[in-house]
């Protein structure tokens, strides 16, 4: 253990308390070699921008670089994950990465997820409606979940489709590259999610095929008959949206309730103090975002704070750990609903910034302001709370609650 | 003193809300370029037609830019105070 810091990411304190832990690293080793997990882990705020911005120099192509890593035989099985990964823009550099983010983003942008407020207001109010009389809710399953998963699914004209299904294959898909050590056989449980997901989506394409909307579906299978991008990409820049659509979200409404109830005064603050509700949600990201890290790959040698970072190395990017860095944020384990300006890094920084964060702040704005106008600051039924085991994804595995 | 504006738009970015998508490089390559910081800059002229300018306010995730009529001031982009810019306007 150099300089008293463990390189044991998924240790369970540093799941459990990751900003303490990522806190020791940028105070005593900013630019730190972690030997087990194999890369570099950044923790300050302008060194985690810079390498984001440089998207040139750190690739995020993230399947290419695994099948440096891996033997023709080790390989072969996952060919399902590599065909379908490889395609998505997240994991994509430019230009093909460029081509789908433009294709997309006009789904995305803060006017166009304007259409949705209407919907996500109805499915809270629901929601509430059957919570509020029962005194108690569990906010990941009652709640969280529910919102995201219905939105992205009507964004996609696939509302039909069965969410249990859908929630279990992402979650297996998710252990592949959420880096999830619990589970010896991840690799091939990530296979039978992708080819489960592929299987649901592939009917669903064709029937839109015959019968264009203006729904997401529609917008890729114009572009695919334009020659712009194939067939392959549209299968898998659904499964990109199922997945990355629903878990983050879920996970910034967990988050983001569990932090108000653990700062007295703020529920309350809210409530009477709706119009700061869009200011409180950039907080809440930045506080305790969904994902706390993302991973890049070096394309040649960089210095990065004066630390040389070799070609084929990769980067951790703290993204939580950012968020956290006093020298970009006063007092910044202090939650501040009103803190602003408030240019956190929670949905990344550069030509990978989230596609979905203007739809994921509509989802949070409206199930906050119905949870703190509708109910009393609930009280955790237990302080025993319990996180994904994984690198990236800050996730409550529950979050029982009374009011 | 500045070039003769042909586009009639004003555009203003604001640093503190811009994270560097690039969208408004690629969708108006004449109004807008990545600076050495890599937040947005706005051309000086403004070289695309103001439908193009107003596009790349739209596809900006973060709301970070306005766009004024260069005439008469009046904002065109976004259409309402901190409207569906995602952050508010002011603390």
């Amino acid at each position: 253990m150099a300089a008293g810091i463990s390189d044991d990411l998924m240790a369970p304190e540093v799941i459990e308390d990751p900003h303490t832990y990522y806190r020791t690293i940028r105070e005593l080793d900013p630019i730190h070699w972690n030997d087990r997990w194999g890369g570099w882990v950044l923790t300050r705020y302008d060194d985690v921008v810079q390498v984001l911005r440089d998207w040139k120099r750190f690739s995020s192509d993230r399947m290419g670089f695994l099948a440096n890593e891996l033997s023709p035989e080790e390989q072969e099985p996952l060919t399902p994950i590599f065909d379908v990964l490889s395609r998505w823009m997240v994991f994509s550099d430019p230009p093909h990465h460029t081509k789908l983010r433009l294709l997309l983003n006009p789904l995305f942008t803060p006017t166009a997820v304007e259409y949705y407020r209407e919907q996500v207001r109805g499915i809270v109010k629901r929601r509430l409606d059957e919570i509020e009389p029962l005194g108690r809710m569990e906010v990941v399953r009652d709640l969280a979940y529910q919102i995201p998963m219905s939105v992205i699914l009507d964004l996609m004209g696939a509302r039909e489709l069965d969410r249990d299904d859908i929630k279990v294959w992402s979650e297996q898909l998710g252990a592949f590259f959420f880096i999830r050590a619990d589970e010896p056989r991840r690799r091939e449980i990530a296979v039978e999610g992708v080819n489960n997901l592929v299987a649901l989506l592939e009917p669903l394409i064709e029937e839109r095929r015959a019968s264009r909307g203006d729904d997401l579906i529609s917008v890729l299978l114009n572009a695919e008959d334009a020659g712009e991008i194939t067939h392959d990409d549209v299968v898998a820049t659904c499964v990109l949206l199922i997945f990355g659509g629903h878990e983050t979200t879920m996970n910034l409404i967990a988050n983001g309730t569990l932090a108000l109830i653990r700062n007295p005064g703020s529920w309350e603050f809210l409530r009477d103090n709706p119009d700061t509700m869009r200011n409180a949600v950039e907080e809440l990201l930045r506080y305790d975002g969904s994902v706390k890290t993302t991973v890049r790959w070096a394309k040649e040698d960089v210095e990065v704070g004066g630390q040389l970072i070799r070609a084929g190395e990769r980067v951790l990017c703290g993204l939580s750990a950012a968020n956290r860095d006093p020298a970009q944020f006063p007092d910044p384990d202090r939650l501040e609903l009103t803190r602003s300006p408030n240019l956190h890094v929670a949905f990344a920084h550069g030509i990978h910034v989230c596609i979905g964060g203007p739809l994921a702040k509509l989802e949070a704005r409206e199930a906050f302001t119905a949870l703190t106008q509708r109910l009393p600051c609930p009280t955790l039924e237990t302080e025993h709370l319990e996180y994904r085991p994984t690198v990236i994804g800050r996730a409550l595995m529950r979050l029982p609650v009374t009011f | 003193m500045k070039e003769e504006d042909q586009s009639g738009v004003e555009v203003v970015i604001d640093l503190n809300r811009c994270v560097g998508s690039t969208l408004c490089v690629m969708v108006a390559p004449r109004s807008f370029r990545l600076g050495p910081g890599g937040q947005s800059v706005a051309l000086d002229p403004i070289g695309d037609e103001p439908g193009k300018v107003l596009n790349a306010a739209v596809q900006c995730p973060m709301g970070a830019i306005t766009v004024r009529d260069a005439d008469s001031g009046d904002v065109l982009f976004p259409r309402e105070p901190g409207g569906p810019s995602g952050v508010s306007d002011r603390p």
